[in-house]
């Protein structure tokens, strides 16, 4: 019998042999790394916190989301996951998944590329810090990011950064809904265009087209959705060797604090294990990825690996929501699909405010029926005409707000509180300022100028008061040009020790105000390219 | 009486859907057998019957007597609870994410059931006798 870490299910949970390199993390951006490097015929091992989901749970999970009382469908939260805050409260286990594929299992997959000058704000306004890259470097990557993913979209969007190539998929059209807003936006001169989707509007990369099952946020049961699971499907295929229910622990560096040597990472068994490698790319997400770092201190790094610079944990962000709906005297068929077809990124380059504003219309607006019959304190007859009355009519837009870097804004270590291996768990600081209050307040200027031409009655805006995250951590081992004043190179490898990357939407120095995956992305093949380099 | 009183076939419905869709868990299938096991006998105790035989309105007092109306569905918590659970929360669903229960609403593909692909784009739901798919699914 395999030593299987007390898990249970008779896997090996043994380190390998010296591998050429050690991801750390599972998700989009350790998945792309390690299938591109195990594809090269590279030793690849990557360790993943939480466990494999399997596929054919799939519709289990989906009931589990739709009813109450039956938990989260990903199972987050207890020890393993535990973090304190301090100002504008992050809820951090709804904003993260662990597990193989990462939070695009439960993401809802949208996937634009940065704007132009998102890579260079503080050249063109003054504000946050330029990238070490811009849109040219990254344009190809992109490119490719959308044929792993399958990216479905239209090359209808005239506020959208440069491209040639067509999107691998077509896009969804446009919902019914989409059609009652198309009238008012023209009436205001705003344009709406299409959504670029990671979700098959046809079969695409061994996945199934999209069913529409409604529920793609947080469980897609047809497949269509883009997750990770697909790269590291593809990575195990190649040869690489995944580990879940092994959180890594620290990194041991060597004695000349060059060079990591290892990933500690413990069993359910309370085991501790010492994965070696030639690299290593961490891939934990926004936050975890800055707490492997900082709980990786040791003499020569007091202040944790790669933090010379002190940057480490700091300029965290995140989107902000902003939103508004109501209801029209007609019928708008909402909740048919879970994910969402027109937007408007019209607004997004202005410099007043110089913030990025990204418009969603969404094909989501008001209660579920079968969610709000679940919620009910009543059935039958009585449910029914509840029902008839709130389901139908109502409509809604959202979007996403930029949030600036602020050094303020932090992932540190709570020493008041351990996890489940007795770690300190990470302390999450964040607050929003005047500049991004504003910013929201004026995407709401814009949405209740939309509902109002559209005729609706409005019922509920999300502004600065109520406003939360989109679920993007983001900055927090930013990438630039200065060692002293940032983590990670171009490249993503950290400028202290030579063969150590850091992936993911951490090494953002800004965040814009587009969902970060395709970014994400983007960056991991590129880093993948650099990891494949030095070997 | 969890479903509106004028869905015919409700019988056949609770037997193919709601029974079906819990065939591989077995788990869940004990605890929604021990549920019904006991909201019966508190059945018998208050009305001398089991709570199948009482008629629709008696069946009704029943669960909200016993305040399952206003309980928080849990699979591990008291009798109430498991009952709002295992037994009304598992019919709504069943019902209410089929286009059985959607179409009573106006959504004829309601989350839960995969098809929203085909519906997502029309401005009305087509007839229930119609063909699948509807109008302008060529």
């Amino acid at each position: 019998m395999a030593d299987d870490g007390g898990v249970g299910d008779g896997r090996d949970r043994t380190p390998s042999a010296r591998a050429d390199v050690c991801v750390v993390g599972s998700g989009p951006a350790g998945a792309l790394v390690a299938d591109r490097l195990a594809s090269a015929g590279k030793e690849v091992v990557v360790l993943e916190a939480g466990p494999r989901f399997e596929f054919d749970r799939r519709r289990e999970q989906q009931e589990r989301h739709i009813r109450p009382g039956m938990g989260d469908p990903w199972e987050m939260g207890g020890p393993r996951d535990d973090y304190t805050t301090a100002g504008k409260h992050y809820p951090l286990n709804a904003a993260r998944v662990k597990g193989v594929g990462g939070s695009t299992l439960h993401w809802q997959g949208m996937v634009m590329r940065l704007h132009e000058r998102d890579f260079e704000m503080e050249t063109r306004y003054g504000l946050g810090a330029d990238w070490p890259i811009d849109y040219e470097d990254l344009r190809p990557h992109y490119a490719e990011a959308e044929r792993e993913l399958g990216v479905a979209g239209a090359m209808d969007n005239p506020y959208a950064p440069p491209r040639e190539e067509p999107f691998p998929l077509s896009a969804f059209p446009p919902s019914y809904s989409d059609s009652l807003f198309a009238e008012a936006c023209e009436r205001l001169g705003i344009d709406m265009h299409s959504v670029p989707n990671a979700r098959n509007s046809e079969p695409y990369d061994g996945r199934a087209a999209c069913q529409g099952y409604g529920t793609c946020r947080p469980v897609c049961p047809s497949g269509a959705k883009y997750t990770a699971e697909s790269h590291v499907e593809k990575a195990v295929n190649a040869g690489a060797r995944v580990i879940d229910h092994a959180p890594v622990q620290r990194l041991e560096h060597d004695e000349s604090g060059d060079a990591v040597e290892a990933a500690v990472y413990a069993t359910p068994d309370g085991t501790e294990r010492r994965q070696s490698a030639r690299r290593f790319v961490v891939a934990c997400g926004g936050v975890e990825n800055a707490r492997l770092l900082l709980l990786s201190e040791s003499e020569r790094y007091p202040d944790g690996l790669a933090n010379s610079s002190g940057a480490v944990g700091r300029f965290f962000m995140d989107h902000l929501f902003a939103g508004a709906g109501g209801r029209l005297d007609e019928p708008t068929r909402q909740n048919h699909v879970g994910f969402i077809t027109s937007e408007c990124h019209q607004f997004y380059d202005d410099a007043d405010p110089i913030e990025g504003v990204k418009l969603e219309f969404l094909n989501y607006a008001g209660p579920s029926p079968v969610i709000e019959a679940l919620h009910a304190e009543t059935w039958g007859d009585e449910l029914l005409d509840r029902l008839l009355d709130s389901y139908g009519t109502h409509i809604a837009m959202g979007g996403l707000v930029e949030q600036l870097p602020d050094a303020e804004n932090r992932i540190t270590l709570d020493p008041e509180r351990e996890d489940d291996h007795g770690n300190p768990v990470p302390h999450i600081e964040w607050s929003l300022s005047e500049r991004t209050r504003a910013a929201i307040r004026r995407a709401n200027e814009v949405q209740h100028a939309i509902l109002e031409e559209l005729g609706a009655s409005i019922e509920w805006t999300v502004g600065p008061e109520a406003t939360g995250p989109a679920y993007h951590q983001m900055g927090t081992t930013r990438m630039g040009n200065d060692p002293a004043e940032s983590v990670v190179d171009a490249d993503c490898r950290t400028h202290d020790l030579s063969n150590l990357w850091v992936v993911g939407s951490s090494v953002f120095p800004t965040g814009g105000a587009m969902n970060p995956t395709l970014t994400i992305a983007a960056l991991s093949l590129r880093a993948a390219d650099s990891v494949a380099g030095s070997l | 009486m969890l479903y509106p009183s004028d869905v015919d076939g409700r019988r056949e419905f609770v037997e193919t859907y709601a029974l079906g869709r819990t065939e591989d868990r077995p788990a869940y299938r004990d605890g929604v057998r021990e549920a019904a096991a006991q909201l019966d006998a508190v059945a018998r105790d208050w009305n001398g019957d089991s709570y199948a035989d009482l008629d629709a309105e008696t069946r009704d007092r029943i669960l909200r007597r016993l305040g399952v109306e206003t309980a928080e569905p849990d699979p591990e918590g008291p009798i109430t609870d498991r009952i709002r659970f295992y037994l009304v929360d598992d019919l709504l669903f069943a019902f209410y994410a089929s286009p059985v229960g959607g179409r009573l609403v106006g959504i004829e593909n309601p989350i839960g059931y995969p098809g929203g692909i085909e519906s997502y784009q029309r401005g009305s739901m087509p007839d229930r006798d119609g063909p699948r798919g509807g109008d302008g699914d060529g």
